[in-house]
C-alpha cells in the first residue's frame, strides 16, 4: 500500500524525522539514522569557530538525507527569521523547523513570538514547520498563517515522558488540514506508536535514540513503532468498551450433571 | 587603517575591504555550507567578492551543526 506523507510539495515515505544531536560519535549517529529508515534529519545553525577546526558532518548527511534546519535557541522573531534566512542560504532549502522558545530552562515555545515569526517566514516563501505547544487553538492559528505542517510537542524537549495530553493531540489532528508531526518528548517506542495510533502524520525525535544505551537498536525500534502505529491507525481500532464481550460464542456450550 | 568589526561576537581588526578578502584575512576555510549576515542581513555568496565592509559592521558567519 502506498502511504506517502506530503509536506508542501515534498513527499516522504518515512514518517520518522530524526535529530542529529547528542550521539556519542558520528559513526553511531550514522548507524542509527540508517537503522531508523528516516529520510529527514534536522540540524541547527550556529556560528563557526574562528579559532579551531570546524567539523563538517553536514556534507555526509546531505548525500543521504533531506536536511531540515531548525531555529533552535531563538527567543525573538528577529533572531528566528534571520536564522531561517541563514539556513536557506547555507542549505538551499525553503524548509525550516521554526523554534521560538521562552527560556533556556524548559525550552517551551513562546507562542506570542512564534506566530508572528511563522507569518513573516511564510511571507518570505519559507515552508514553515513550527514547534509548538499541544494547544489546538495555537495549532489552528499556525495553520491559518500558512504553516505547511504543525509540530506540537508530546512533552518538554529531551524529557522522554511521551504524550502528556492525548486528548489535545486528538483535537489538533481532527481540526488540522496540514500534517501533524509530534515533536519532542518521546522516550521509547510505545510513545511513538501511541502518537501514530492517534493519527499523527509523523514523529520527530532525537534524544530518545541518541542517548539510548544502544542507539542503533532503539532507532530500529522507533522505525517499527512508526509502522505499527501507522498501520493500527489506518486499520481502524475497535471502539473502547467498559464491559466485557465474549469472543467465543455461547451457542453450543456443553452441559454437566448437577451434583 | 584597520577597520574594527564584530565577527561572531568578537571584536576583530581587519585591513581588507571586501567580505571575501576579510574571510581570507581571518583564515576562514570557505565551504558551500557557510552563510553570512552583515548587520542582520544575509549576504549571498555571489556578492561576497563585491560586498564592501565598513568599520563597525556586525558580521555573523554560520554553518549547519548537529541539532534536534
Amino acid at each position: 500500500m502506498k502511504d506517502i506523507l506530503k509536506i508542501a510539495n515534498k513527499e516522504f515515505k518515512s514518517r520518522l524525522f530524526m535529530g542529529s544531536s547528542r550521539y556519542p560519535n558520528h559513526q553511531i549517529m550514522l548507524d542509527a539514522l540508517k537503522a531508523s529508515n528516516t529520510e529527514v534529519v534536522t540540524v541547527a545553525i550556529r556560528r563557526i569557530s574562528l579559532k579551531k577546526y570546524n567539523e563538517n558532518i553536514i556534507d555526509i548527511l546531505k548525500k543521504k538525507y533531506f536536511i531540515l534546519p531548525n531555529t533552535a535557541g531563538c527567543f525573538t522573531v528577529k533572531e528566528a527569521v534571520l536564522t531561517a534566512e541563514l539556513a536557506r542560504e547555507s542549505l538551499k532549502t525553503n524548509f525550516v523547523k521554526l523554534e521560538v522558545i521562552g527560556n533556556e530552562e524548559d525550552l517551551l515555545p513562546d507562542i506570542e513570538n512564534l506566530i508572528p515569526a511563522a507569518k513573516e517566514l511564510v511571507k518570505k516563501k519559507f515552508i514553515v514547520l513550527p514547534y509548538c505547544t499541544d494547544d489546538p487553538i495555537v495549532c489552528k492559528k499556525l495553520e491559518d498563517v500558512g504553516c505547511a505542517a504543525i509540530m506540537p510537542l508530546a512533552a518538554p524537549i529531551g524529557s522522554g515522558i511521551g504524550i502528556q495530553n492525548k486528548n489535545n493531540i486528538k483535537l489538533i489532528i481532527e481540526k488540522a488540514k496540514v500534517p501533524v508531526i509530534i515533536d519532542a518528548g518521546v522516550g521509547t517506542a510505545s510513545d511513538v506508536a501511541i502518537a501514530m495510533e492517534l493519527g499523527c502524520d509523523a514523529v520527530l525525535l532525537n534524544t530518545a535514540v541518541a542517548e539510548a544505551q544502544n542507539p542503533k537498536l532503539m532507532a530500529e525500534a522507533m522505525s517499527k513503532a512508526i509502522d505499527a502505529g501507522r498501520n493500527a491507525f489506518l486499520a481502524g481500532r475497535i471502539p473502547i468498551r467498559t464491559i466485557a464481550r465474549n469472543s467465543s460464542t455461547h451457542e453450543g456450550r456443553i452441559n454437566v450433571k448437577k451434583n | 587603517m584597520k577597520k574594527e568589526l564584530i565577527i561572531n561576537g568578537e571584536k576583530t581588526f581587519v585591513s581588507s575591504k571586501t567580505l571575501f578578502k576579510i574571510l581570507e584575512e581571518i583564515n576562514i576555510t570557505i565551504n558551500s555550507n557557510i552563510a553570512i549576515a552583515v548587520n542582520d542581513k544575509v549576504i549571498e555568496k555571489n556578492f561576497w567578492k563585491k560586498y564592501k565592509i565598513k568599520s563597525g559592521d556586525m558580521i555573523e558567519i554560520v554553518h549547519p551543526l548537529k541539532g534536534g
